[in-house]
C-alpha cells in the first residue's frame, strides 16, 4: 500500500477511542446548549410561571398572543435595543480599531503601556464598572462633571448620566476591550506588502486604509462586530443602573423586569421566555448572515509566509493629537472610574469629592475590613473555581470536538454540529442566564444542582463556541500529514491527537482559556440569575455590597475596596498566566534549536536558517514525530 | 460519524429529557400540619392595650407575655436541633448579615442557619422550590401585600401563636398564622444639607423640587397610601405630573445621589445610610405596614422556623441590640405593638427610622390590613403602570 493510500485510509477509518472522545465532547456541548434552550421554548409554551410542577402550567400559545398584543411595546423594545446596542457597538469598534491601530501599526510612544491600560476595564466586573461610572457622572458631585465645570466656558455644561445617549457612550466605553483584543491579532497578522504597494503608487494613508486595509480586514471585523453586538445585547449592567427611565425598553432590562415579581404577583417566566425566543431568532439570523458573509473569507487571507511583516505608520505631526485622544480615553475608561471607586472606598458613605472631604472624611479602614472578611475570600475562591472550571470544560470539549469535525469528511451531520457548536456566540448572556435558571429548576427533582457552584460552572461554560471556533481554526492550520505520519508509525489516532495535535493546539487553547477565565471572573449576568449566598461569585457579593437593596449587607465603601483589590488580583493572575505561557514558549524555543540541530543531521532537513524561521508548532511537531518514529 | 449512532444518541437524549421533565410534574401536598405548643401552655395574660393607629400595643408584653413565649422557645429549640440535622433555612426580603446569625447562635448554638435575600422574588422562590423539590425556606416572611402569592397558595402553616404566648391583639392585622415581627412604611429620605422635605407628595410639584426627587422602579407602593386616601385616578395623575414636570426620576440606585446631594429627596422606606446629613420624614397619606413571619408548610424544620420567628420578633435582648447597636441599624424597625419603652431606647439610624414610622402612624398613615390587601395590590399595580409604563 502506498503512503497516500494509507493516509487516505487512516483519514476515513478513525479508531473508536477518538470517535468516542468526539461524541462525548459533542454530547457535552449539545447538553450545554440544547437543553436550556429547549426548556426556554417549553416555558414559552407552558404558561405564565414555571413550566412544570405548578397548577398553572399547561400547553398554550398565550404568551405569544400576549406578546402580539404588546406589539407596540415589542417594536419599542426592538428600536430601543437596536439603538442602544447598535450605537454602543459602533462606538466601541471605532475606539477599539483606533487603539489597536495605534498600538500595532504606528510608531506612537508608550504603546505597551497603552495596551496594558486598555485591558483594565476588561478586568473590573461590569456591574462595578457601571457603578463607578454612575459615581463619576453624578451631575454635581461626580468627578467628571466637576472637571468639566472647571473648563472655562463650561461651568453650565453637565452630562446627564441617565440620558439615553450617555448610556450608549458608557456601554461603548465599558465594552472597548473585547473588540480591541480581537482586532489586535487581525491587524498584527495582516501582511503590509499590499498597503506598501498602495503607498508606493501614491495613495495617502486615508486612501490606503479605505481602499486596501479595510477591504482586506472586513471579514474579521464583521466577526468582531457581530460578537460585540451580541455581547452588548446580553449586557444587563448599564441599562440596570442607568436606564430605569430612558432605557426601560432595552431588551436585557425588559427581560429582567419580567422575571421580577410585581406587587402580589408571580414573575412572568412564560412571557419572558417568549421574548427570549423572539430575540434568539433575531440573533440567530444575524449569526447566519455573518457566517454567509464570511464563508469566502479565506480568499482574502493576507498572512503570507516568511516575508510577512506589518507596516508601521509614522505618526509625525499626529503624534500629539493621538496621544491626547488616548489620554482622554484612558481617563474615561481607567483613571476616573478607578478614582471613583477609590473615593468611594475611602469615604464612609457616598460623598461629593472635595478637598475638604478629602481632609476630614477619608479613612482606609474599608480595605482592612475586606481583607478580614471571610465571605470575600470564600466568594473569591468560588469565582476562581467557577471561572477556571468552566473555561476548562469549554476548552476541553471544544478542542476535541473541533478536531473531530475539522478532520472529518464534510457531511450534513458534521456541518450541523459545526454550526451548533458555533452558535452559542449568538445567545445573549441574559437569555442564557434565564434559560439556565429555568433548566436547573426543572431538572432539580432528578439532578439537584439549582443554586450550586456546579450549576454556575455549567452555565459559564455556555460560551463554549469561543473555544470551539479558535480550536477549529487552529486545527485547520495544522497539516494533516503530521498525524498521518504518526498513524503510519504505529500510533493510534487518539495517541496522535494527544502527542502531536494537542501540543500544537496548546498555545491557542491556553490563550482562549485565559480569555474565558478572565471573562468568567467578572461575569455578573449569569450569576445574577443563578447564584445563592452559598455559591455566589465575587461579582455578586460586590454588587450586594454596593446595592442599597441589600440592607444588612450594604457597605458601599467595602464594595468599592473589594472591587479595587479584585481588579489588582485578576490583573496579577492574568499577567501571571501570560508570563507562564511566555516561559513555556521560551523553553519550547530552546528545544526547537536542539531539534533543528538533530533534524538537520539525521533527516537532511532544510537549511538551518529556514528551520529556525519556522513557527514553534512545526518544530515541536517534528520532535514528536521523531519520538513516535523511534517507538 | 455513524448516522445510526447519532440518531440513536439523539433519541436517547430526548427520552432522558422527557423523563426528566415528566418527573417534575408533581403537585404540592395538601393539608398543612398543625404545630402544637409544649405542655401546659396558655398564660391567661391580658394585654394592657394602647391603640397606635391600626396597631394594638401591649405595654405589659414583657412582664406578662414574654415569660411564656420564652419557655415555649426553649422547648422549640430542643425540637429544632433534632430536626433536619439542626439546619434552618431562612429566606427573607434581605439576606441576614453574619452578625445577626451570630446573635441567634449565641443563644441557640446548635442550629445552622442558611440565608438568602430575595426581595420581591421571595414568593416565587418559595413556590418554585416546592414545585421543583428543592430545599425550601423554613421561615416565610413579608407584608400582607408582598406575601400575597404565598398566602393565596396556602403556604403559611397553621400555627396558633396564642398557644405559644403571643397576645391575640397582635394577630388581628393579618391571618392568625402570620406573626407580626416588624413594621415598615413609605418615607421621604432627605439630604437636609441641600433641601427640606415637604409635608406631602402634592407639595413636591413646587418648582424648587424639579429634578430633586427619586424613586426606585420597584417601589411604586410609595404612592399606594396616597391612592388609598385620594383614589386611584388622583394617584395616577399625581405620578404623571411628577414625572412630566421633571421632578421625579426613576433610579436603581437612589442612595448615592441622595447621600451626595445630587438628588436630595428619595421616596423610599427606611433609611440605611449613616450619613448624618440624611433624615427620614413622614408625609401625608404615607402607607405603613406590618411585616410578618411564619412557618412554611413545605418547611423541613418547622420548630426551627417558629423559634426564629419568635426570637427575631420579640426577644428583648436581641431587640435591645437592634435598637442601640449600629451594627444592627439596618434591621427592620420592631413591631409597634411592643411596649413604648423599647422604642424609647433607640439610637442612631434605628431611632431615625422608628421615630419617622411612629410619627407616620400618629399622623394617620394608611395601613395594610387583610380586608384592604387586594385594594392595595390594585393601587400598587396602577402606580407601577403609571411610573414604569
Amino acid at each position: 500500500m502506498s503512503t497516500e493510500e494509507r493516509a487516505t485510509k487512516a483519514g476515513r477509518t478513525r479508531p473508536t477511542t477518538m470517535t468516542v472522545a468526539t461524541v462525548v465532547a459533542g454530547t457535552v456541548i449539545f447538553l450545554l446548549l440544547a437543553i436550556p434552550l429547549a426548556v426556554q421554548v417549553i416555558t414559552a409554551f407552558r404558561g405564565p410561571f414555571l413550566p412544570f410542577g405548578v397548577s398553572s402550567a399547561r400547553w398554550s400559545v398565550d404568551n405569544f398572543v400576549t406578546l402580539w398584543g404588546l406589539r407596540e411595546d415589542f417594536w419599542a423594545v426592538l428600536g430601543s435595543t437596536a439603538a442602544f446596542v447598535g450605537g454602543s457597538t459602533v462606538l466601541s469598534l471605532l475606539m477599539a480599531f483606533g487603539l489597536a491601530w495605534v498600538t500595532v501599526r504606528t510608531d506612537a510612544p508608550f504603546r505597551r503601556v497603552i495596551s496594558l491600560l486598555v485591558i483594565v476595564p476588561f478586568i473590573v466586573p461590569p456591574i462595578v464598572k457601571a457603578q463607578a461610572y454612575l459615581l463619576m457622572l453624578s451631575p454635581e458631585s461626580g468627578v467628571l462633571n466637576q472637571l468639566i465645570h472647571l473648563v472655562p466656558g463650561m461651568s453650565e455644561v453637565t452630562i446627564d448620566p441617565y440620558s439615553f445617549s450617555t448610556m450608549i457612550v458608557i456601554q461603548s466605553l465599558t465594552n472597548v476591550t473585547f473588540p480591541y483584543l480581537m482586532i489586535v491579532p487581525i491587524l498584527t497578522g495582516m501582511d503590509g506588502s499590499l498597503e506598501e504597494s498602495a503607498r508606493v503608487s501614491g495613495a495617502s494613508w486615508g486612501q490606503t486604509l479605505r481602499r486596501v486595509t479595510l477591504p482586506m480586514l472586513w471579514p474579521g471585523l464583521l466577526g468582531v462586530t457581530v460578537l460585540t453586538f451580541i455581547l452588548g445585547l446580553g449586557s444587563l449592567e448599564v441599562p440596570l443602573l442607568f436606564g430605569q427611565e430612558s432605557g426601560k425598553s432595552i431588551f436585557a432590562l425588559k427581560l429582567w423586569t419580567l422575571i421580577s415579581a410585581g406587587a402580589g404577583e408571580l414573575p412572568q417566566y412564560g412571557l419572558a421566555a417568549a421574548w427570549g425566543c423572539v430575540f434568539l431568532v433575531i440573533t440567530t439570523i444575524a449569526f447566519v448572515i455573518y457566517l454567509r458573509a464570511t464563508r469566502d473569507a479565506e480568499r482574502r487571507a493576507s498572512i503570507s509566509g516568511k516575508g510577512f511583516r506589518p507596516t508601521t505608520m509614522k505618526l509625525g505631526g499626529w503624534r500629539i493629537p493621538v496621544l491626547l485622544a488616548i489620554l482622554v480615553f484612558t481617563l474615561l475608561t481607567a483613571v476616573l472610574p478607578l478614582f471613583a471607586l477609590l473615593w468611594s472606598a475611602i469615604t464612609p458613605y457616598p460623598l461629593a469629592f472635595s478637598l475638604d472631604a478629602l481632609r476630614t472624611q477619608t479613612q482606609f479602614g474599608a480595605f482592612g475590613e475586606v481583607l478580614a472578611d471571610g465571605e470575600f475570600w470564600a466568594s473569591l475562591g468560588r469565582t476562581l473555581i467557577i471561572a477556571g472550571g468552566s473555561a476548562t470544560i469549554a476548552c476541553g470539549a471544544a478542542t476535541v470536538l473541533a478536531y473531530g469535525i475539522a478532520r472529518s469528511r464534510a457531511t450534513g451531520w458534521t456541518r450541523s454540529m459545526d454550526l451548533f457548536a458555533s452558535s452559542s456566540v449568538a445567545i445573549p448572556a441574559v437569555i442564557a442566564g434565564f434559560a439556565m435558571f429555568l433548566t436547573f429548576m426543572v431538572i432539580n427533582p432528578v439532578i439537584p444542582l439549582a443554586g450550586t457552584i456546579a450549576a454556575l460552572v455549567i452555565a459559564y461554560s455556555y460560551r463554549v463556541s469561543i473555544a470551539y471556533r479558535a480550536g477549529y481554526s487552529a486545527t485547520l492550520q495544522i497539516r494533516k500529514e503530521l498525524e498521518e505520519a504518526a498513524v503510519i508509525s504505529g500510533a493510534s489516532r487518539l495517541e496522535g491527537f494527544r502527542r502531536i495535535v494537542a501540543p500544537l493546539l496548546a498555545p491557542t487553547v491556553f490563550a482562549v482559556w485565559i480569555q474565558m477565565f478572565i471573562l468568567g471572573t467578572n461575569e455578573f449576568t449569569l450569576p445574577a440569575f443563578l447564584a445563592t449566598p452559598e455559591s455566589r461569585p465575587l461579582s455578586v457579593y460586590m454588587y450586594a455590597m454596593i446595592n442599597p437593596r441589600s440592607a444588612q449587607l450594604y457597605a458601599p465603601d467595602q464594595g468599592a475596596a473589594m472591587a479595587l483589590i479584585f481588579t489588582l488580583l485578576v490583573f496579577a493572575i492574568g499577567y501571571g498566566l501570560q508570563w507562564l505561557v511566555s516561559l513555556r514558549a521560551i523553553g519550547r524555543a530552546s528545544r526547537r534549536v536542539r531539534v533543528v540541530e538533530v533534524a538537520s543531521d539525521a533527516l537532511a532537513a532544510p537549511p538551518a536558517v529556514e528551520a529556525t524561521d519556522a513557527p514553534d508548532t512545526r518544530s515541536v511537531a517534528v520532535q514528536e514525530v521523531r519520538e513516535l518514529s523511534r517507538r | 460519524m455513524n448516522v445510526r449512532t447519532v440518531r440513536g444518541g439523539t433519541i436517547a437524549l430526548a427520552a432522558v429529557g422527557m423523563l426528566l421533565l415528566s418527573s417534575c410534574s408533581s403537585s404540592r401536598s395538601e393539608a398543612p400540619s398543625a404545630l402544637e405548643p409544649a405542655a401546659d401552655a396558655a398564660t391567661g395574660a391580658t394585654c394592657d392595650a394602647v391603640e397606635v393607629g391600626a396597631f394594638t400595643r401591649c405595654e405589659n408584653f414583657y412582664e406578662d407575655f414574654w415569660p411564656e413565649i420564652d419557655r415555649q422557645m426553649d422547648a422549640l429549640y430542643e425540637q429544632a436541633k433534632e430536626t433536619d440535622g439542626g439546619r434552618l433555612v431562612v429566606w427573607d426580603w434581605y439576606e441576614l448579615a453574619p452578625e445577626v446569625i451570630a446573635e441567634f447562635n449565641a443563644r441557640y448554638p446548635d442550629l445552622e442557619i442558611e440565608t438568602r435575600g430575595l426581595t420581591y422574588n421571595l414568593p416565587s422562590a418559595v413556590i418554585s422550590a416546592e414545585a421543583t423539590g428543592g430545599r425550601n425556606t423554613d421561615v416565610l416572611s413579608g407584608s400582607l401585600l408582598s406575601a400575597a402569592a404565598m398566602t393565596d397558595e396556602g403556604y403559611w402553616d397553621e400555627v396558633d401563636w396564642t398557644q405559644f404566648g403571643v397576645p391575640e391583639e397582635f394577630l388581628r392585622l393579618g391571618a392568625p398564622e402570620m406573626l407580626p415581627d416588624s413594621m415598615n412604611g413609605s418615607l421621604m429620605q432627605v439630604n437636609t444639607d441641600r433641601i427640606e422635605a415637604p409635608a406631602s407628595l402634592d407639595d413636591l410639584l413646587a418648582p424648587e423640587f424639579e429634578g430633586k426627587v427619586s424613586i426606585a422602579n420597584y417601589n411604586p407602593i410609595v404612592f399606594s397610601g396616597y391612592g388609598m386616601a385620594e383614589g386611584e385616578d388622583a394617584m395616577v395623575e399625581l405620578i404623571g405630573e411628577l414625572k412630566s414636570s421633571g421632578t421625579l426620576q426613576v433610579l436603581e440606585d437612589q442612595n448615592s445621589p441622595l447621600s451626595s446631594g445630587d438628588v436630595p429627596i428619595a421616596l423610599n422606606q427606611t433609611l440605611f445610610n449613616p450619613n448624618p446629613s440624611l433624615a427620614a420624614r413622614p408625609f401625608d397619606h404615607s402607607g405603613v405596614f406590618a411585616q410578618f413571619s411564619g412557618v412554611n408548610v413545605d418547611a423541613a424544620n418547622k420548630p426551627g422556623a417558629m423559634l426564629w420567628a419568635l426570637w427575631n420578633a420579640y426577644d428583648p435582648t436581641w431587640l435591645e441590640l437592634r435598637m442601640t447597636d449600629e451594627r444592627f441599624a439596618t434591621t427592620q424597625v420592631p413591631y409597634p405593638g411592643l411596649p413604648s419603652s423599647l422604642f424609647e431606647q433607640a439610637t442612631g439610624l434605628m431611632k431615625t427610622n422608628a421615630d419617622a414610622l411612629l410619627q407616620s402612624i400618629e399622623n394617620g398613615a394608611e395601613t395594610e390590613t387583610e380586608a384592604t390587601r387586594d385594594e392595595w395590590i390594585a393601587l400598587t399595580n396602577a402606580a407601577d403602570a403609571a411610573l414604569n409604563g
